[in-house]
């Protein structure tokens, strides 16, 4: 795990990352501490403002699986597909609810690590509509490309179980969740083309920058 | 003096078995008709007890076919929280021998129930009633709900055709019906969702006659379905845990494991391709003197499974405590390859964005 710094004003944007394969349950805590320590030892800040495990929904359902899935769903047609294992709604929400314990837990030692500073969580991006919307797949796509992408409204669906998640997460912790800026959005709720970066799972610099000043916006800090 | 007994094996003497100074050497099962072998594949179903067979069975290194797993994707823990793998199929427990037969004419389009659903625990979810308790939580909605039930009798379909031998375990005899067109529940609605409505549910205790009668048709449906399967039939030790009829629930539990005891006795006498085994004498049996059962007077403990399948291993494989296949259970579970691979390539890719911002 590492912590990259970059500054601006009086505002300080970590990014902090896991080594692939890392028990988050049970090494990030420690580790964690040890990477803040150089930033608690300045003034407390007035707030944090984070975001974990975004790309969980990407791991599961961006790309088609080998075996490929539907999910039970209260707005759409639940009728078994052929050639696709059904999973019942309920029992892929447990299983992200189990995906996301460990990414949450390392979310609680960040806010536990600066106690008197307000709480906020923001929504990572949502999926992507289409890969042909990306020019060209990076390198680690094009062996999986045979595959293709999952269906669209399963994606979109995983975005918005995972979307629930974090929001409650956040509820429970008293933090201010951030959803993604509803410029962002097309009109069926996909990332809109102009923020899709070079791969199909993480929105581009304009989208970053988008954010960032959503994100100042909501916190109050750059007005 | 010449008499009958003259020359019979030891087995069929009582004061001739070692089990009466120790326990654990006791071993009721005489001439299996057939054998089995870690290739062959072993579908189970039945009462609480069959899942400790099933998943002894498992961890033994054999064959246990399962046709319901989870998907890949799934991670053990809301598998097991959901009970895939906990029997072939995801049909949860068949305690009696009536529900076996009509989840044969269900997946087989015999037997279409009238009810089709339950309302769930919390509002707005549905349980299956034929499975009431296989979702915790239930299902978000009816056609949810339509879906797996549709993908589960598929996969029952599968296990039925697909298997070489299976064993089932007989549980109860007392079981609630829909009056309307007969359909037998595995619980009470008002227990674990559904509502209890006198004027449809009524409550059923199976005699001798009708749960051997039941448990023939389905072993023959089953012979019919797939002509070369092979049965062990064995009786759950686990006591009732509540009884409807007004009396002690000891009486009844022994009432209930009499008419299945003699239910298991008579069909595989008929039926040539059909075994019964004694699991439930090594657990009940004076010799092992209460032993086997937990704390609670009802549960069965590690080491009663472990002896029951001892002498399975040692009549039905040749396999001896010693040479016991190394338990699969002990090897890591590991990711499904997909999930771990586009794990990597997020996180790849994720660092590629890194370096770009630098």
């Amino acid at each position: 795990m590492h912590v990259r710094s970059v500054q601006r004003t009086d505002v300080q944007v970590l990014q902090l990352r896991t080594a692939l394969g890392a028990d988050l349950k049970f090494t990030a805590r420690g580790m964690l501490k040890r990477e803040l320590a150089p930033y608690l030892a300045g003034p407390p800040p007035e707030a944090v403002c984070m975001s974990m495990a975004g790309n969980l929904h990407n791991r599961i359902g961006s790309v088609e699986h080998p075996q490929p899935f539907s999910i039970g769903s209260p707005d759409r047609d639940c009728s078994l597909q052929p050639g696709r294992t059904f999973i019942p709604y309920k029992v892929l929400q447990h299983a992200m609810h189990h995906f996301h314990a460990g990414w949450l837990s390392m979310a609680d030692a960040v806010y536990e690590q600066f106690p008197s500073a307000k709480r906020y969580y923001f929504n990572p991006p949502p999926p992507l509509l289409d890969w042909s919307q990306v020019e060209e797949l990076p390198k680690q796509l094009e062996e999986m490309q045979h595959l293709g992408p999952a269906p669209e409204a399963m994606r979109l669906q995983l975005y918005h179980m995972q979307t629930r998640i974090l929001r409650n997460y956040a509820a429970s912790r008293s933090a201010c969740f951030i959803d993604v800026p509803p410029t962002a959005l097309d009109d069926r709720g996909f990332l809109d083309r102009r923020y899709i970066d070079r791969d199909p799972t993480h929105a581009n610099g304009l989208y970053g920058r988008l954010l960032f000043e959503h994100i100042m916006d909501s916190v109050g800090i750059l007005k | 003096m010449k008499h009958p007994y003259v020359g019979l094996p030891e087995h069929q003497f009582w004061n001739k078995d070692p089990a009466i100074a120790d326990g654990t050497c006791l071993d009721p099962m005489v001439n299996p008709s057939f054998s089995l072998s870690t290739v062959d594949r072993i579908v189970t179903a039945g009462s609480c007890f069959a899942q400790h067979v099933g998943q002894f069975l498992r961890t033994a290194g054999f064959n246990y076919l399962v046709t319901e797993p989870a998907h890949p994707i799934i991670p053990p823990a809301t598998a097991t929280a959901h009970h895939y793998g906990q029997f072939s199929a995801r049909y949860g427990n068949i305690y009696t021998p009536r529900q076996l037969l009509q989840l044969i004419d269900r997946a087989y389009a015999r037997f279409d129930p009238l009810q089709k659903s339950w309302p769930g625990p919390v509002e707005g979810t549905v349980v299956d009633p034929f499975r009431p308790q296989i979702q915790p939580g239930g299902y978000i909605s009816e056609a949810e709900l339509a879906a797996d039930r549709e993908q589960h009798l598929t996969a029952v379909r599968r296990a039925f055709e697909d298997m070489h031998v299976f064993v089932f375990t007989l549980g109860l005899t007392e079981a609630w019906e829909d009056v309307r067109d007969g359909a037998v529940f595995p619980l009470a609605p008002g227990v674990s969702g559904g509502v209890y409505d006198t004027n449809i549910i009524s409550f059923r205790n199976f005699d001798e006659a009708e749960a051997s009668q039941d448990l023939l048709r389905a072993l023959k449906m089953l012979r019919t379905i797939n002509p070369l399967v092979r049965i062990i039939l064995t009786v759950s030790p686990v006591p009732l845990n509540a009884t409807f009829e007004p009396r002690h629930v000891l009486v009844s539990t022994t009432w209930s494991k009499s008419v299945l005891r003699v239910a298991a006795e008579k069909v595989a006498r008929q039926l040539p391709y059909c075994d019964y085994f004694p699991s439930y004498e090594i657990i009940t049996s004076p010799h092992v003197r209460g032993r086997y059962y937990a704390q609670d007077c009802r549960s069965i403990r590690n080491a009663g499974v472990e002896h029951v399948m001892r002498v399975f291993l040692e009549h039905y494989t040749g396999i001896g405590p010693s040479g016991m296949p190394e338990p699969e259970a002990a090897k890591a579970v590991a990711d499904d390859p997909h999930s771990a691979r586009m794990q990597a390539i997020v996180e790849a890719l994720c660092d590629e964005r890194a370096i770009d911002n630098q």
